[in-house]
Formats: structure tokens, sequence, C-alpha cells
């Protein structure tokens, strides 16, 4: 997901309901001494409701455009003796004191999309005073099997129908090990069981391992099962923040993690569900039912080249591609000491046949100083 | 030692996914983020030594499979059976 477009931030910073959580949270921990950490502050608007509340500093931290943004509320909002904007990573940023308060969004869909909670974790163990708040401080992860015949048959079962006399089919088993994340659409699901707890983390004490948790959850209305749902609590002060199907809709999605073909569970069943997710990895879940036992993974969800996959192996031997030389030509040629331009005339001379004009170099050329230089 | 091959066989952990493509396999611990890409050689190993009952049996099919000199097959099974050892690949049971 991008975050430096405003539009991708509609979402989140307008999320009433969440933002009012936040607020109550955050109500309760600020004091007129309190130093405020918002992290990965996106617009600001919880650094900027802390500073509102009279806390003494408030520092927004993020590292995408999008803190122009942030910058341009804190004016509006008058609060720039208070507040100081910082574009960076937070591995990067040094802050000029301990803070008190370390407010963040960084809980993903299903909580562990996108591995923010590393980010707090490391700002927690640098910056955070003993005692200090986190918000949130806590979340859990949970699941329950659903029917969800309009879904499935949307995301998997519809690759089985020829187009024109076209068999698509291929695609069905790669469908069928995705993870599809939604916030609309699930008004048609009816639930086959209570919410089983799948994980829980203290913010305040935790490090980013691997999950693998196993429930057993006993089937409390007889159905077919097209997959399972996903979801996250956080704990923001005192209370829990529900992203789950019972809750009012959030920005938050819920997950969807597909049984294909569907299982029919039986009311009173014992189903075993197994959830496996490595940092930064591919998810793995596994159903055990009397009508079935399966597994999907995230790992079979993309179709994959031989060529691709070689390049994992651990005796793979590199070599630069015509990109990457491009790239290395360019990088090797940021110094300080040339512009743009200048770098794009020396990668057309480089590479005549790839960059047939100045702008198409140029263009490259750009790309490559916004990432790296 | 030398492995007994006749005494043992190849479990595959429930967190490990292997997945072939074009004749090539890679496997994955989910749980940990471990992976090893096998050649096609090693990706027909892979599926014996992970279906049959024993490594013996893996071994022998493995002979008349491929060309190969009994005690080179012996030492490539067994350097592949270490190194997915190695990286909890797979779990040896003895038999």
């Amino acid at each position: 997901m991008s975050y430096v477009v405003v539009s991708s931030h509609r979402g989140m910073a307008l999320d009433a309901g969440r933002n009012e959580a936040y607020a109550r949270a955050l109500a309760a921990a600020i004091t007129p001494d309190s130093v405020v950490l918002d992290l990965g502050a996106g617009t600001g608007v919880h650094g900027l409701m802390a500073a509102r509340l009279g806390a003494r500093r408030v520092y927004l931290v993020e590292p995408e455009d999008i803190i122009a943004l942030a910058e341009e509320n804190v004016r509006a909002n008058g609060l720039q003796d208070a507040v100081q904007c910082i574009q960076g990573r937070i591995e990067d940023v040094t802050l000029p004191e301990p803070v008190d308060v370390i407010v963040s969004v960084l809980t993903g869909n299903f909580l562990l999309t996108e591995d923010l909670l590393p980010v707090l974790f490391h700002a927690r163990d640098r910056f955070l005073r003993p005692g200090g708040h986190l918000i949130p401080s806590a979340a859990t992860m949970e699941v329950m099997p659903v029917t969800a015949a309009a879904l499935h048959e949307r995301e998997i079962a519809s690759w089985s129908r020829p187009q024109h006399g076209i068999d698509l089919g291929a695609a069905r088993s790669y469908a069928a090990n995705t993870l599809f994340y939604r916030t609309e659409g699930f008004e048609a699901l009816t639930e086959l069981a209570d919410p089983a707890l799948v994980n829980s983390i203290d913010f305040h004490t935790s490090q980013y391992e691997p999950l693998n948790s196993t429930v057993e959850i006993v089937v409390t209305r007889s159905g077919i099962c097209h997959g399972w749902l996903g979801w996250f609590s956080a704990k923001l002060g005192d209370t829990w923040f529900s992203t789950s199907p019972r809750a009012p809709r959030s920005h938050w999605s819920l997950a969807f993690l597909p049984l294909d073909p569907p299982l029919a569970l039986e009311e009173g069943e014992r189903v075993s569900f197994q959830l496996t997710r490595a940092p930064y990895g591919d998810w793995l879940w596994t159903t055990r039912a009397k009508a079935g036992h399966q597994r999907h993974s995230t790992l079979s969800s993309a179709p994959l080249k031989a060529s691709s996959l070689r390049k994992a192996a651990l005796d793979y031997r590199p070599e630069l591609s015509d990109e990457g030389r491009a790239v290395a030509h360019v990088l090797a040629l940021c110094d300080g000491g040339r512009t743009m331009t200048e770098l794009a005339q020396s990668l057309q001379a480089f590479q005549p046949d790839r960059y047939r004009t100045p702008a198409e170099a140029l263009r490259f050329v750009q790309i490559v100083a916004k990432r790296h230089a | 030692m030398p492995l007994a091959f006749d005494r043992i066989r190849l479990l595959v952990p429930d967190s490990v996914i292997s997945r072939p493509v074009d004749g090539i396999t890679v496997v994955v611990d989910v749980a940990t983020g471990r992976s090893f890409t096998l050649d096609e050689v090693g990706t027909r190993v892979w599926e014996l030594l992970t279906t049959m009952p024993s490594a013996q049996a893996a071994y022998e099919t493995l002979l008349q499979e491929f060309d190969a000199d009994p005690s080179q097959m012996r030492d490539d099974v067994e350097r592949l059976i270490d190194a997915l050892t190695t990286n909890e690949l797979i779990w040896i049971q003895a038999i």
C-alpha cells in the first residue's frame, strides 16, 4: 500500500470510530508534562490530538512525503509551538528526549500484514521512558469458520468457469491460496462457530516472533465452511477496539482465508485450525475436520517461474541484469557533483539501445535518485 | 558415521511446504521463513525421501532411475538429508 497519496489516508484519518477510541486513550494518558511520539504519523491526526490535549511536546515521525500535509495540519491548528514534524524512518531518527507516550497505527490488517510492528518495538526500545504508555498497548488475533458462498464463488470458484470457451481454471489453485482482505461484502456470511483466539501480543514486552498457533473450535451451526475469517483487536487505553465482523466497520479489512473445496461441518464437531507465519513471511493455514484436511499457503498464491525461484537458492550466483548495470552506473556517479541532466546524458551514452531518448534516461535517473540518493 | 538408510524415514514438519515449479522445488518452513531450493535431481530425491517408507527405499529407487555410482549416490542423498535437517525442513524418524 502506498502511503504517499492523500487518498490512501482518507479511510484512516477520517475513521471516526477509530479516532474516538484513540482520543479516549490519549486523554487518559496525556498530562501537561507529556512528551509524545506519533509514530508513522501520516496526516498527524493522533499527534495533533495529543497536542490539543495539552502535551508539552509532540514529535510526528513519518518517512513519507505525506509529512508535508501533517505540517500543514500543524499550522492550520495553531499547534506549531508544541509539535515538531520529522521526516524519516524511526530507525534513522534521533529524538532529542525520551517520550512518555508512543501513539501509532502500526497494526496492519489481521495485525501482521505489512509487518509494521517491528517499527513500533524499535521505537519502544529506543525512546519510551520506563513506565511510559503505548497506544495501542496490546493486540489479539481471532478466527472463525464461516459460510461465505458468494465470496468463495467470486474469488475462487469463478475461475473454473470458462470465458468464451477459454479454460482459465489453472488460476483457481492460486486463488485458493490467497489471503483476501475486504472491508465490505461480509453481510452475507454465516458464522459456524464462536471466535477463537490465535495470537496475543503485549506491545510493552514482546519482540516480533513467528506465529504458530493451533486452536480447536466446536462447530455451533452445521453448514458449508468456505473458509475462515480473521481479524485483530487492539487495546487502546483500558478498552479494546475490535475489527471483528461483529463490531462496527472500520478502515481495517477483515481477512478471508479460504478453503477449497469447501468443507461440510456438523454442529458439535471439533475442528482444528493451525495458523503459521514467520515475520515477513508467508501465511499457512491448516484445517482438520471430519470432512477433510486442507493446507493452504500464500507461498502458492502467485505463479512463479523456475528462473525466479532459482534466485532464492543459497548457491545462486547472481549477475547484474541490464537494468542492474544501469542502476549501478547511475549510483556510482551520484557523488553530489553531477546534475540529473548530466547523469541522464551519461546513462544514455552507457546504454544507448536501452535509453533511446534523453527523456527516457532522465526518467530512469529520477526513479533511481528518488529511491537511493 | 553414515546414516543407516534402512532404519530411517523422513518426515516433513507441519509448517513446511514445498512448491515444485518447472522441475525445481522450493521448500519453505513457513514458521521460520527458512527455505531451500532443489534442482531437478534434488526435486526427485525430495519427492522420494518424503513419500517412501524408508530412506533405503528412496535410495534404491534413485539407483534404478539414475545412472550413478551407488556410493556417490549415497553421498549425495546423505548430503541433501544433512542440509535439509540442518535447516529443520525434515525430521528423521527411526523405523
